[in-house]
C-alpha cells in the first residue's frame, strides 16, 4: 500500500535535494519511527532544504527556530499574552507547534532552552503557565549542530543526545550534484511548488502500522540484544547502549523493514542503521574518539547473524 | 567463462587423495577390521566434506582416539611392532579427517600420512614404495603449499592455469630432493652393513669356513672378531653350531669327499627339541649354520634364492652362496648323538703319509670297545696344551703336534683324534662350526663371533654318530679372553640385533612370515600378554559397535535438523561452488550482494528474500515451502550452465 508511495516520496524528494537519497531515507525512517533527528554538519549543506522538502511532500506544517544564546524557552513553546478586549490571557503557540520543526544550531541555545526543547520532544506536549498543550501529531524535530565551531556554544550532553533517534551528517554533495546546482540554481524556490503526496493523517496511520504490524522474531530480538550487550561489554567504550537505545534500534529497524517492503525485520536492517543509531548514544574511551564509526562497525561485525 | 576452482576444495581433494593412496598401500597388511573401520569413517568424512555438513560430536572423536591408543599399547610387542602402529595411525587419520579441519589439522593429516608411509617402508620391500615415494613427495609438497595459500584467504579462487603454475613451481623442491631421497631409499633402511660396527673394531683375519680347511687355518679365523651370526633362543649354556663336516685328510688339508649318492637311514628321538631363529651374516659360502643336532631348517618359502638343502652328513647348504644377511628358523635336538645306518668307507680314510710312531701311538690307546678307545684318546689329548700361537708347522704337522710342540688349537686336536680313531678302525669325521656360551640377556640371543670358530669330532659307534670334543676345556677361557664383550658392547649389539631383526629387511619372506606368523608367535609371548591378546577380538568388536552406534546417532541427529537448516546448507554449498562463503556476522542479503556475477546475484537475492520470510518472518517453513525453495535453488545458475554448454 503506502510502500509504493514511500518509494515515490523518496524519489521525488531526491529531485529537490540533489544527491541526498540516503539522508532522505534516514530522515524518513526517523520520522516514521516517531523519533527526532540530529544532523551534525557545516552550515549551507542543505539541511533546511531537506527539512522543508520533507514537510512539504508529506503535507505537514513546518516551523523553524534559529538558536542563539539569548533564546528563551518561551521563544520556542510560545507564551500567554493578556488580551485587553477579552480581559484574559491568550496563548500564542510558539514555533514548536508545527509538525516538522527545524532547530538550527541547537548547541548555540542555553542549556535551559535546550532542555525545554528536549522535554517537549520527549513528552510531545508543552506546559506553559500551568497549562498543558498537546503538540500536533505527527511531531518531528530536526535539530542541527555545527561540529566545528565550539566558541560560545553549549554542546549537548550525552544524556540529551540519547533523545535523538538518529544522528546523521549530510556531507558535501557529489560533484555532479553540485554542478547541477550551479547550472540550475538552488531549488529552494521550487520547493513551494511541491505537491504533497501524503497527509498528516496518513503519516500517523503509517507510523501506527509500522509500530504494530512489522514483526520482530525472537531471533532478531536476540540479535539486537547481542549487539546491545556487545556495546556494553566492548573494550572500546566507556558505556554502551541504554534501553532507550535498544528501543531506538528496534523502531528504526522496523521502519526500514517496512521501507524495504517487508513486514518482518532482518538483521541487515539493524546493521544498516547501526552507524546512525548507535554512535551518538555510547561514550567512547578517549583514545578511540577519533574512530567512532569504525569502532561501532567492528563491534556490530563481531556479532553473528542468527539463522536457525 | 573462465573455469574457477575454489582453493578450499583443492586442499580437501589433496588431503583425501593422499589418505586414500596410503590406505590402498597398507591395505594388504592391515587387519580387516581396521580396514573396514577406516573405510567407514573415511566415507563419512568424505560425505561430510563434499556433500553435506554433518554434526559430529567432538567428544566421540577424542574418546575413540584415546581408546585406539590404549588398544595399540596392548597389542604392541617386539615381534609385532610396526603393524599395530600403522593400523592405529590409519584410524587416527580417518578420525582426523572427520574433524572440522583448520591449518593445524591438515598438517596433522599430512604428518599421519607420512608416518604411516614410513611405517610401511618397514614392513615391505615392494618396489611400489619407490613409486609412492615419488607420488608423495610431489603430492604432499603441493598440498602443503596450497594449504598455505588457503590460510591466507579461505575464499580464494584459482584458475586452472594458476593451479598448474603452483604445481609446477612447488614440484621443483621435491625434484631437487629426489636424488637425496633415492640415496636414502637404497642405502639406509636396507643396508646390510651393520650400522653400529663403529663401536666394535673392524673385522680382520679370515672370515668363516670354506670347503677345505688346512691345519692352522681355524686360528686365523679366530683372530677375526667380527660377528658370525646371532641365534635367538633361550639360554641353554654352551652350544655347538654345526656348519660343515670333513672326511678326508691328506696330511695338510681337510676336505669332504662323501658323494651325494650315499644311502642312509636316520632316526631322531625328538625328546629334547628346541627351535631357534638365526641371523647369519653373509659368508659367501653355501653353508647354513645350525644348532647341533639339526633336523629341520626353514628359510621361508618366499625366498627362492636360498632354498635349504640337507646333505648326507647332516649339514645344511643353500643353492646359492649367502651374499647377504639371512634369517632362518631352525629345529634341533639337544643331544650329542644321533642314529644313522650308513656306509662307513669314506670315514676310515687315512692320510697316505703316516709315520709308524703315530700308528703306534694310536694303537696303544685301544680299549675294550670302540667307546672306550674314544674316551682313551680323549683323555690322552686333554694332556696337551691349548694354544692359538706358535702352532706346529712343517711337512708332517700331526707328528709335530703329537710329539714335539705338544700344543695347538682345535683343528690339531680334532685331526689327531680322527686319525687315531681311524687307526683303531672306528669311522669318524671332523665337524666345523662354532662353539660359544656368550648369551645376550638383553636381546635373548647367542652372539656368535668368528673367534668362536671350532672343530670337533664325530665318531660312528654302534650306528650312532657321537660327538667328541678333544680340545681341552681351557679353550673356553682362552677364546673368551680374546675379545670379551663388555656389558656395554652387549647392549650395543642388542641394538644392532633389533635393528637387523625388525628394521632391515632381510627379504620379503621375513615380512610375510612376520605377518603370517603372528598367531604362531602368540605362544612365545608370556602369559599376561597372552590373556590380553585373547581379548583383542572382543575389544575390537566393542570398538566397532561403539563407532557404529555413534554413527547412527549422528546420522539420525542430522536428519532431524529443521528444514531451514537444511535448505540453508544446500544454499551455502551451492554458493561455495562459485567461491562464496558467508561470514558469521553476515546477513543473507548482505552475503548475496557480495556476488559479482549479476545474474547469480539477482537470482540469489530472490531466493534469499523468499527464505527470509520463513527465517525471520512469522511463517514457519513447511515441507511444501522446503520443496519449493529447493527447486528455486536448483534453478540458480542453470542458465549459465546451459550457456557454457
Amino acid at each position: 500500500m503506502e510502500r509504493t508511495i514511500l518509494k515515490s516520496v523518496i524519489s521525488s524528494l531526491s529531485e529537490y535535494v540533489q544527491g541526498k537519497e540516503k539522508s532522505i531515507e534516514l530522515t524518513l525512517i526517523t520520522l516514521f519511527s516517531r523519533g527526532h533527528l540530529l544532523i551534525e554538519d557545516l552550515p549551507g549543506l542543505g539541511k533546511t532544504t531537506l527539512a522543508l522538502a520533507v514537510a512539504k511532500i508529506l503535507g505537514m506544517d513546518f516551523g523553524r527556530i534559529q538558536s542563539t544564546s539569548d533564546l528563551l524557552p518561551t521563544d520556542i513553546t510560545g507564551l500567554s499574552i493578556y488580551n485587553k478586549n477579552t480581559q484574559q490571557f491568550e496563548f500564542y503557540p510558539g514555533p514548536i507547534f508545527n509538525n516538522i520543526v527545524l532547530v538550527d544550531e541547537i548547541n548555540r541555545a542555553t542549556p535551559k532552552t535546550q532542555s525545554a526543547l528536549l522535554e517537549a520532544m520527549a513528552e510531545k506536549q508543552v506546559t506553559v503557565e500551568g497549562k498543558t498543550y498537546k503538540l500536533p501529531r505527527p511531531f518531528f524535530v530536526i535539530a542541527t549542530q555545527n561540529p566545528i565551531e565550539q566558541y560560545g556554544t553549549f554542546p549537548l550532553p550525552e544524556s540529551q543526545l540519547d533523545r535523538f533517534m538518529m544522528k546523521i551528517s549530510l556531507g558535501y554533495p557529489s560533484r555532479q550534484a553540485e554542478k547541477e546546482i550551479i547550472i540550475g540554481g538552488s531549488r529552494r524556490e521550487v520547493l513551494s511548488e511541491i505537491k504533497p503526496i501524503l497527509s498528516k493523517e496518513k503519516v500517523v496511520e503509517v507510523q501506527e502500522y509500522i509500530k504494530d504490524r512489522v514483526y520482530i522474531s525472537e531471533k532478531v530480538a536476540d540479535y539486537i540484544l547481542d549487539i546491545v550487550w556487545a556495546t556494553r561489554e566492548s573494550r572500546y567504550l566507556d558505556s554502551g547502549l541504554s534501553t532507550r537505545g535498544t528501543l531506538a534500534i528496534t523502531y528504526t529497524a522496523k521502519t526500514r523493514a517496512f521501507f524495504e517492503g517487508r513486514d518482518f525485520v532482518i538483521p541487515e536492517d539493524i546493521k544498516y542503521l547501526s552507524k546512525y543509531v548507535i554512535t551518538h548514544r555510547v561514550i567512547f574511551k578517549p583514545e578511540y574518539e577519533n574512530q567512532k564509526e569504525e569502532v561501532i562497525r567492528s563491534v556490530v561485525e563481531q556479532v553473528p547473524v542468527p539463522l536457525v | 567463462m573462465k573455469k574457477i576452482y575454489s582453493l578450499e576444495s583443492l586442499v580437501k581433494i589433496n588431503t583425501y587423495l593422499g589418505s586414500v593412496l596410503i590406505f590402498i598401500l597398507v591395505l594388504p597388511h592391515t587387519n580387516l577390521l581396521y580396514n573396514f573401520s577406516f573405510l567407514l569413517l573415511f566415507s563419512l568424512a568424505f560425505y561430510r566434506d563434499f556433500f553435506r555438513e554433518l554434526y559430529i560430536p567432538r567428544i566421540f572423536l577424542n574418546i575413540s582416539a584415546i581408546i585406539l591408543l590404549i588398544f595399540m599399547a596392548l597389542q604392541i610387542n617386539i615381534s609385532n611392532l610396526i603393524l599395530p602402529i600403522i593400523e592405529t595411525l590409519l584410524l587416527l587419520l580417518s578420525l582426523k579427517l572427520l574433524e572440522n579441519k583448520k591449518f593445524r589439522d591438515y598438517m596433522q593429516v599430512y604428518l599421519l600420512i607420512a608416518l604411516i608411509f614410513a611405517g610401511y617402508s618397514m614392513i615391505s620391500i615392494s618396489m611400489v614404495f619407490l613409486l609412492y615415494l615419488l607420488i608423495y613427495l610431489f603430492l604432499l609438497n603441493f598440498s602443503i603449499i596450497t594449504l598455505t595459500y588457503y590460510t591466507q584467504g579461505k575464499n580464494l579462487d584459482l584458475s586452472l592455469s594458476q593451479i598448474k603454475n603452483i604445481a609446477f613451481k612447488s614440484s621443483i623442491i621435491p625434484f631437487l630432493a629426489i636424488p637425496v631421497s633415492l640415496l636414502l631409499f637404497f642405502l639406509i633402511p636396507r643396508t646390510n652393513y651393520p650400522m653400529l660396527n663403529i663401536l666394535s673394531q673392524q673385522p680382520k683375519g679370515k672370515a668363516g669356513f670354506s670347503d677345505e680347511v688346512s691345519l692352522g687355518e681355524v686360528s686365523s679365523i679366530q683372530e677375526n672378531n667380527g660377528v658370525a651370526m646371532r641365534v635367538a633362543m633361550e639360554n641353554i649354556g654352551e652350544i655347538y653350531i654345526r656348519g660343515i663336516t670333513f672326511n678326508k685328510f691328506d696330511g695338510k688339508r681337510w676336505e669332504n669327499t662323501v658323494p651325494d649318492s650315499l644311502r642312509f637311514k636316520r632316526e631322531f628321538s625328538l625328546s629334547k627339541k628346541i627351535t631357534y631363529t638365526a641371523y647369519l651374516e653373509p659368508t659367501y659360502e653355501n653353508y647354513l649354520f645350525t644348532i647341533d643336532i639339526p633336523y629341520r631348517v626353514d628359510l621361508g618359502k618366499f625366498n627362492k634364492d636360498y632354498y635349504p638343502y640337507l646333505r648326507k652328513d647332516l649339514t645344511f647348504t643353500t643353492t646359492m652362496p649367502i651374499s647377504q644377511r639371512v634369517m632362518y628358523k631352525g629345529w634341533s635336538i639337544l643331544s650329542d648323538r644321533y642314529y644313522e645306518e650308513t656306509a662307513t668307507e669314506y670315514y676310515l680314510l687315512l692320510p697316505e703319509v703316516l709315520s709308524e710312531s703315530v700308528l703306534d701311538y694310536g694303537r696303544k690307546l685301544k680299549g675294550k670297545d670302540s667307546y672306550e678307545t674314544a674316551t682313551n684318546i680323549l683323555r690322552e689329548l686333554y694332556r696337551y696344551q691349548y694354544s692359538l700361537s706358535d702352532l706346529p708347522v712343517g711337512e708332517n704337522q700331526v707328528e709335530e703336534f703329537l710329539f714335539k710342540k705338544k700344543k695347538g688349537n682345535c683343528e690339531y686336536f680334532a685331526t689327531a683324534m680322527v686319525i687315531m680313531l681311524r687307526i683303531n678302525g672306528i669311522p669318524s669325521r671332523v665337524v666345523g662350526g662354532y662353539k660359544t656360551n656368550t648369551y645376550n640377556d638383553i636381546g635373548k640371543y647367542y652372539l656368535v663371533k668368528q673367534k668362536d670358530a671350532h672343530l670337533w669330532v664325530e665318531a660312528y659307534i654302534d650306528n650312532y654318530w657321537i660327538r667328541f670334543d678333544p680340545t681341552p676345556p681351557v679353550r673356553e677361557e682362552v677364546v673368551q679372553t680374546i675379545d670379551r664383550p663388555s656389558r656395554l658392547k652387549l647392549f650395543f649389539d642388542s641394538v644392532n640385533y633389533y635393528y637387523n631383526a625388525f628394521i632391515v629387511n632381510y627379504d620379503f619372506s621375513k615380512q610375510m612370515s612376520l605377518y603370517k606368523g603372528i598367531k604362531e608367535r602368540v605362544s612365545e609371548i608370556p602369559k599376561i600378554t597372552f590373556s590380553l591378546r585373547e581379548k583383542v577380538p572382543v575389544l575390537l568388536s566393542l570398538l566397532s559397535i561403539f563407532s557404529i552406534t555413534v554413527l547412527i546417532l549422528t546420522i539420525y541427529r542430522n536428519l532431524r535438523r529443521s528444514y531451514e537448516e537444511r535448505i540453508l546448507n544446500l544454499f551455502y554449498r551451492k554458493l561455495k561452488r562459485y567461491g562464496y562463503t558467508r561470514e558469521k556476522a553476515e546477513g543473507l542479503e548482505e552475503f548475496c550482494s557480495k556476488i559479482e556475477e549479476e545474474d547469480l546475484r539477482v537470482s540469489c537475492l530472490l531466493f534469499v528474500k523468499e527464505l527470509e520470510k520463513h527465517i525471520y518472518g512469522k511463517e514457519k517453513l513447511s515441507v511444501e515451502d522446503f520443496r519449493r525453495l529447493k527447486q528455486m535453488l536448483g534453478e540458480i545458475g542453470k542458465d549459465e550452465k546451459r550457456e557454457r554448454v
